[in-house]
């Protein structure tokens, strides 16, 4: 089974059990642990056709110890995101790698602007072995960033979740 | 009549800084004019200076005759009809350049935006010395003689011992009506000061961002050399680490490192602590960056940096945050939760070029 087919599973579920792991601000997070993964789904709802999801998180249990190792491994990360992730109607760009706290910062680029806000998907890479995508809006009037949910179909998520782990595999 | 040339020249000053007033917003926020700058004078394009000149009528089209008409007939040249006409294929009007000094520059900045001059902080102030030829002598180096002066106290001796001849006008000059121009040493007192510029070149921070910064800077240098003698600049760059840099690099340099804002302002109280004591320097501080710090506790020990060490020390802290892409980062509001009400801390948001004629004013509209 693949990895979205579990997490799906394991949303839909909880949903119908309406047991969640922990609720905060109306919505549910998932917390799951798999082989040496683990992945953290903040989301606010589901159905048989979509999902609208906050965050997802997902990280490798086994840390890389060398810090040459780690920004390698953060630069193919990179690059690998701007390649396969194209299906979400914005494609990613590295904005920043930070080689000394090991982190990496893409973007969707460019921004898409609707009325007086931009809005845009956010990756962050940390230490190769973590992956955390979310999605902001950017008011040009009260010129701050807020976090939002992302609308994905089943379809877009599950292949979201594959390619992220397979990322960061 | 004489025509003083230098009424002339002056009423043409004015008409070109008069003009240049007009479109100062224009000019603050196109970074055309900064291409042209020299060492002391700068190059500005200006639109059209319309100079006066006579305009011939429509000659040997008819004069003055009689014919049809009512009285109150206009008597001017029948309209063209209107037509598609061809697309002209002639060079277009050449724009004018003018050139002014960064000191003429300085003024109508300060006249247009109402910015007051600064006073000095009250400090040691450091006294230079220049040499002016204001004074003459009876001996000197025959390089320094000074002609119209010689020539005179040799018509004076020749007048009063008899031996000019108004029909037959001639002056030797003698040994003794030899003057020579003499030079007195004289003390300035000056008061010193150092900008200290500090810029994001983290890879949010796009060429956009990095121009406005340098249209920015152009201006506030142009007014606070203006305002101080013997200023000092010195640059530094930052994505997570910091370092100093000259001119040149400050504007080109680009990196796609994160953002810790933090060891800018370190680096900064570094350069104070080693190079200008606050006791002889006027110290000016200035930060620009899309406020995407990495994170919040390095937001919190740029607030400790900036009240401990910084503004203890500097005249004024401004802080300039140009809008990326993706907007505009929370450090602004931290720093303005912190100082907002501080006296020596300046913020401005700048989000496009137009923006920066404001933003000019913002900085230095309180004279500090």
């Amino acid at each position: 089974m693949k990895y979205s087919d579990l997490i799906i599973r394991k949303i839909q579920e909880a949903k119908q059990k309406q047991i969640t792991i922990k609720q905060k601000d109306k919505f549910s997070v998932l917390q799951h642990q798999e082989d040496d993964l683990l992945f953290q789904v903040k989301f606010k709802d589901i159905d048989k056709y979509g999902i609208v999801v906050d965050y997802i998180s997902i990280q490798k249990l086994s840390p890389i110890l060398d810090v040459d190792e780690i920004n390698r491994r953060l630069e193919q990360q990179a690059d690998a995101i701007q390649k396969r992730i194209t299906y979400l109607l914005e494609d990613f760009k590295l904005i920043e790698i930070d080689r000394m706290s090991k982190r990496a910062q893409l973007r969707s680029y460019p921004p898409y602007k609707k009325e007086n806000s931009k809005y845009f998907y956010e990756i962050v890479l940390d230490e190769g072995v973590k992956i955390h995508f979310q999605r902001y809006q950017y008011s040009m009037d009260e010129k701050r960033y807020e976090k939002i949910t992302s609308q994905l179909t089943l379809e877009i998520f599950a292949r979201l979740i594959d390619d992220l782990v397979e990322i960061i595999q | 009549m004489l025509m003083n040339m230098q009424n002339d020249y002056n009423r043409f000053r004015q008409i070109i800084k008069g003009k240049i007033k007009q479109n100062l917003r224009k000019y603050i926020s196109n970074g055309e004019m900064i291409g042209r700058k020299g060492k002391d004078l700068i190059s500005i394009p200006l639109p059209q200076i319309d100079l006066p000149r006579f305009r011939y009528g429509d000659n040997g089209q008819g004069g003055v005759g009689q014919g049809d008409g009512e009285p109150g007939d206009p008597l001017t040249q029948g309209e063209g009809e209107e037509g598609a006409g061809q697309a002209g294929n002639l060079p277009g009007q050449h724009i004018r350049e003018v050139e002014l000094t960064l000191e003429e520059l300085a003024e109508i900045l300060g006249e247009e935006l109402e910015l007051p001059n600064i006073e000095p902080r009250g400090k040691k102030q450091i006294v230079s010395e220049k040499d002016r030829y204001t004074g003459i002598r009876r001996v000197g180096p025959e390089s320094l003689r000074h002609h119209k002066r010689t020539f005179k106290e040799a018509l004076k001796r020749q007048l009063i011992s008899g031996q000019f001849n108004i029909e037959k006008p001639k002056i030797i000059p003698i040994r003794d009506d030899y003057r020579y121009r003499s030079w007195k040493t004289i003390s300035h007192p000056e008061s010193n000061a150092v900008i200290i510029y500090m810029m994001d070149v983290s890879g949010s921070m796009w060429d956009e961002q990095k121009e406005i910064v340098r249209l920015e800077t152009f201006w506030i240098d142009t007014w606070l050399h203006y305002q101080y003698k013997g200023i000092v600049t010195r640059y530094i760059i930052h994505d997570a680490q910091a370092q100093e840099v000259d001119r040149e690099t400050f504007f080109t340099v680009r990196e796609n490192g994160g953002t810790v804002i933090s060891t800018a302002y370190e680096l900064c109280s570094k350069i104070i602590d080693k190079d200008y004591s606050p006791e002889e320097w006027n110290i000016y501080a200035f930060h620009f960056s899309d406020g995407d710090n990495w994170s919040r506790d390095d937001n919190q020990y740029c607030v400790e940096i900036l009240e401990s060490q910084i503004l203890p020390r500097v005249n004024m802290f401004g802080y300039g945050q140009v809008e990326s892409t993706y907007g505009s980062g929370e450090f602004y509001d931290y720093l303005e939760d912190y100082f907002g009400e501080h006296d020596k801390v300046i913020l401005s948001h700048i989000p496009d070029k137009d923006a920066i004629y404001d933003s000019i004013k913002d900085f230095l509209g309180k004279g500090k």
